[in-house]
């Protein structure tokens, strides 16, 4: 490894990416503005506000509607580019539902499945492609400041973003908040801070807001996190409702037919047992929700982090790892979905029987 | 890649989150419960105590097939 080091071949294109490394962290650090858990919506249809989550949910199904389309609609036997692809990944989610669940309750998985794994991943692919999040309307100051308000917060907390009045927000932005003051670099301003020095931003052409993205990744909203979790968890009971029966699935949590027969100790683990059980589902609900909503919306984070440190070289591995991250998530939550409906139709003896031995 | 044991891993995904959420869920209880009932912090502790024996049943038997499998997997 050291010895390669040497070789000009490999040194010289590490020589610059350091170099470029520093020059970076110095003179170029982005802009940081942490996005925060609250999103303002866009705009309303009928009352329904309009979050620019759910524009990027569109994005991602728009997406997923257009390649499905695109690569039916003239199906050869001998497939082209795209409809190999399309088959290739349609076929690979079906084999693995089958092998983990059998021919026919993995055919019958299989839809929800693969949805959720194709919907999670477009969506968290769509969140790193350029733009999102970084071009938007401008919530001027005031307003910012007086919706904050209303929540409460106090004016030292309410965090504001430099821009030029034209709602630029360029690289290595520099102010005074006072004249003959030191010059700031930072891109973040408190409320209060833009309250004493207003006139002052004016005269040198900044002002402060918000900016509010058109679109934003669809994971970073936990709405969008917690619908697909109660869409998973309503497919897994009505998949384990239909295969047992009503009363049989239900006696998975509340099994009282030991306690009946006189037997109290087995009655008791058997009760037990259910409240286990019934206390897994609800923590299965917000897992699901929290892992992916988590997952993305550090990722997010992490991404304007690394921007605002090393602008140059470093974001790149970071897409990188998101894009990896993204792909994991999403098998992750699909296959979450699959393992859970494969222990919802299994009945009851099934798991203990290995249990026992 | 080995399916089966991909989906009991799976299962073992969760076993953080049900600890930690059973372990809060018993234990808000018993706080709010202490509150109604002004028992202070007696239904608390009782709420600590069934929150453990669910943690670690449910952390018990979510293991077991585990360990189980990996064991048939291995002869």
């Amino acid at each position: 490894m050291l010895a390669s080091l040497s070789r000009p071949r490999v040194f010289i294109p590490l020589a610059i990416a350091l170099v470029l490394f520093i020059l970076g962290f110095i003179f170029l650090k982005g802009p940081l503005e942490i996005p925060g858990l609250k999103i303002e919506p866009l705009f309303r249809i009928a009352n329904y506000p309009v979050r620019n989550t759910v524009i990027q949910q569109w994005l991602a199904m728009a997406v997923l509607l257009g390649i499905g389309i695109t690569a039916a609609r003239n199906p050869d036997m001998v497939p082209k580019r795209l409809q190999s692809l399309v088959e290739i990944v349609v076929e690979g989610l079906l084999n693995l539902c089958q092998t983990a669940a059998g021919r026919e309750n993995g055919r019958r998985f299989f839809p929800v499945v693969a949805t959720i794994f194709l919907f999670v991943l477009s969506a968290n692919w769509l969140g790193i492609i350029p733009g999102v999040g970084t071009v938007g309307v401008v919530i001027p100051a005031e307003e910012a400041i007086h919706h904050a308000e209303e929540e409460g917060k106090h004016l030292e907390d309410i965090h504001l973003f430099m821009m030029t009045e034209g709602g630029n927000i360029p690289f290595g932005l520099t102010y005074t908040l006072e004249e003959g003051g030191h010059e700031h670099t930072s891109y973040s301003i408190s409320g209060e801070e833009y309250h004493h020095s207003e006139e002052h931003l004016e005269r040198q052409g900044l002002t402060a807001g918000h900016l509010n993205g058109f679109l934003r990744p669809a994971n970073t909203d936990v709405n969008t996190t917690a619908a697909l979790a109660i869409i998973s968890a309503i497919f897994v009971e009505f998949w384990g409702i239909t295969a047992l029966g009503f009363f049989t699935y239900m006696g998975k949590f509340f099994n009282f037919k030991a306690l009946l027969k006189g037997n109290i100790g087995m009655g008791l683990v058997d009760v037990f047992v259910g409240i286990l059980e019934f206390v897994g589902e609800l923590v299965r609900l917000i897992s699901f929700t929290f892992r992916l909503f988590g997952n993305s919306f550090a990722g997010e984070v992490l991404i304007l982090i690394i921007m605002f440190l090393v602008p140059v070289i470093f974001p790149v591995l970071t897409y990188g790892m998101e894009l990896f991250f993204g792909a994991i998530q999403a098998f992750i939550f699909g296959m979450l979905t699959l393992v859970f409906a494969i222990m919802a139709v299994t009945a009851h003896g099934g798991e203990h029987g290995d249990e026992h031995h | 890649m080995n399916t089966g044991l991909v989906l009991v891993a799976m299962r073992l995904l969760g076993l953080g989150w049900y600890v930690a959420a059973s372990l809060l869920i018993f234990i808000v209880g018993g706080v709010w419960l202490d509150g109604v009932f002004s028992t202070k912090p007696i239904l608390t502790f009782i709420g600590l105590g069934i929150g453990m024996i669910v943690a670690f049943g449910g952390l018990y038997r979510m293991v077991k097939p585990a360990l189980v499998r990996v064991r048939k997997d291995e002869k």
